[in-house]
């Protein structure tokens, strides 16, 4: 069966159809999930930044001007909106105005069925956070989504070569950390 | 350059096309080069299976697009609300304000404190004009326990209105004084019939 591209899909929803918008977001939202979830550590930020995406993409679908591809513009919106909330985070942390019972539901709040999935991904988390965000995030966009340097340099808007020494630092700090482990 | 440095160098593509073919060259014929390069593959492939997508909870998937769809509605409605708020404001502003000031020249007369003030301050329906110039033109104001003081040009003295006399007085005259209700239209009769019973005088 011929798989309907995503521009074809957007051009139905800007057409009317509410259909082919819940098409996009089917093929997309495992995708921005992980991403955040790999990017912020847990599943509480990861939700939050999974429906801001959701949003903005409800609203700004309409002014998708078919210059790029459809998933480049997907994760340059999660980028975007994720590093805003991780400069939220920062002042919250720095201001210490979260509440516990915020704390806690960040903590216990998972959708990850088996309890060793979740100690993969708390590993995972705890090698990442040693990154710098800018690292971490050129690291994720490569590694783990499989993205080339063009295609990252167009979600972050950094040049070719400030992204290659990036990956490189990145690749460094990990592969020491995962010597120590 | 060390072997490590070499290594994550052509993993991070920053070798010309030339010095990474040289590389692979060098990986080819350096046991230990390959020895090192395994190495940190095998970490990156553990890594990659830290992180990789787990299996969870399918509803949560299911739901979150009428969730953000959700999360939009409430930003809308919030951002409606704020919109309206200071309409609402002001309309419930005017229609108080109106209502303070139409009590307060309002022609309907409703208590005597009313009739003193409209009278004072000249706010009479016409009907009312009429009828108090018509009554001091003949000097109708003396009849019976009426005197001039019921009237002196500028405040009406109620007091004197709802005495028996008083009320005699008016059923008399006003409900059978053709003269009077020649010259008023039927709106402006029952203006003055009401204002005359909220005085208690029919």
């Amino acid at each position: 069966m011929k798989t309907v591209s995503d521009n074809e899909l957007i051009r139905k929803y800007l057409n009317g159809n509410e259909a082919a918008f819940n098409e996009l977001l089917k093929r997309y939202q495992n995708k921005i999930y992980w991403h955040a979830r790999r990017l912020l550590g847990d599943h509480y930020d990861a939700d939050e930044i999974t429906q801001q995406v959701i949003i903005v993409l409800y609203k700004k679908l309409k002014s998708f001007k078919f210059n790029s591809a459809f998933y480049t513009w997907v994760y340059k919106i999660t980028h975007n909106l994720a590093l805003n909330y991780i400069r939220k985070m920062k002042i919250k942390s720095f201001l210490s105005i979260e509440s516990d019972s915020l704390k806690s539901l960040r903590t216990n709040e998972d959708i990850v069925r088996h309890t060793e999935d979740k100690e993969s991904l708390e590993r995972l988390n705890k090698i990442l956070k040693t990154l710098p965000v800018k690292q971490r995030e050129v690291f994720l966009l490569r590694r783990f989504e499989g993205l080339n340097y063009e295609e990252i340099s167009e979600i972050t808007g950094k040049s070719i070569g400030t992204l290659k020494a990036n990956y490189f630092h990145a690749l460094q700090k990990i592969t020491e950390r995962m010597k120590i482990e | 350059m060390n072997k490590k440095e070499k290594i994550l160098k052509y993993l991070s593509g920053m070798l010309t096309p030339p010095q990474a073919k040289a590389f692979e060259e060098e990986l080819r014929n350096d046991d230990e080069l390959r020895t090192i390069f395994n190495e940190t593959k095998h970490r990156l492939n553990l890594l990659d299976s830290l992180g990789d997508e787990k299996p969870v909870d399918e509803l949560y998937f299911t739901n979150i697009v009428p969730r953000a769809k959700q999360k939009i509605q409430n930003a809308e409605n919030k951002k409606r609300e704020r919109l309206f708020a200071p309409a609402v404001y002001l309309a419930l502003f005017t229609i108080l304000s109106l209502l303070f000031f139409s009590r307060l020249f309002d022609s309907s007369l409703q208590t005597k404190s009313d009739i003193e003030r409209a009278i004072k301050y000249g706010n009479l329906t016409p009907a009312q004009s009429e009828m108090i110039d018509y009554y001091l033109e003949n000097n109708l104001f003396a009849f019976g326990s009426l005197d001039s003081t019921f009237y002196d040009g500028n405040a009406f003295n109620v007091t004197n209105l709802n005495t028996p006399a008083a009320i005699d007085f008016y059923e008399n005259k006003i409900l059978n004084d053709n003269d009077l209700f020649n010259i008023i239209d039927d709106n402006e009769y029952n203006l003055l019939l009401n204002d005359l019973k909220k005085l208690k005088l029919f």
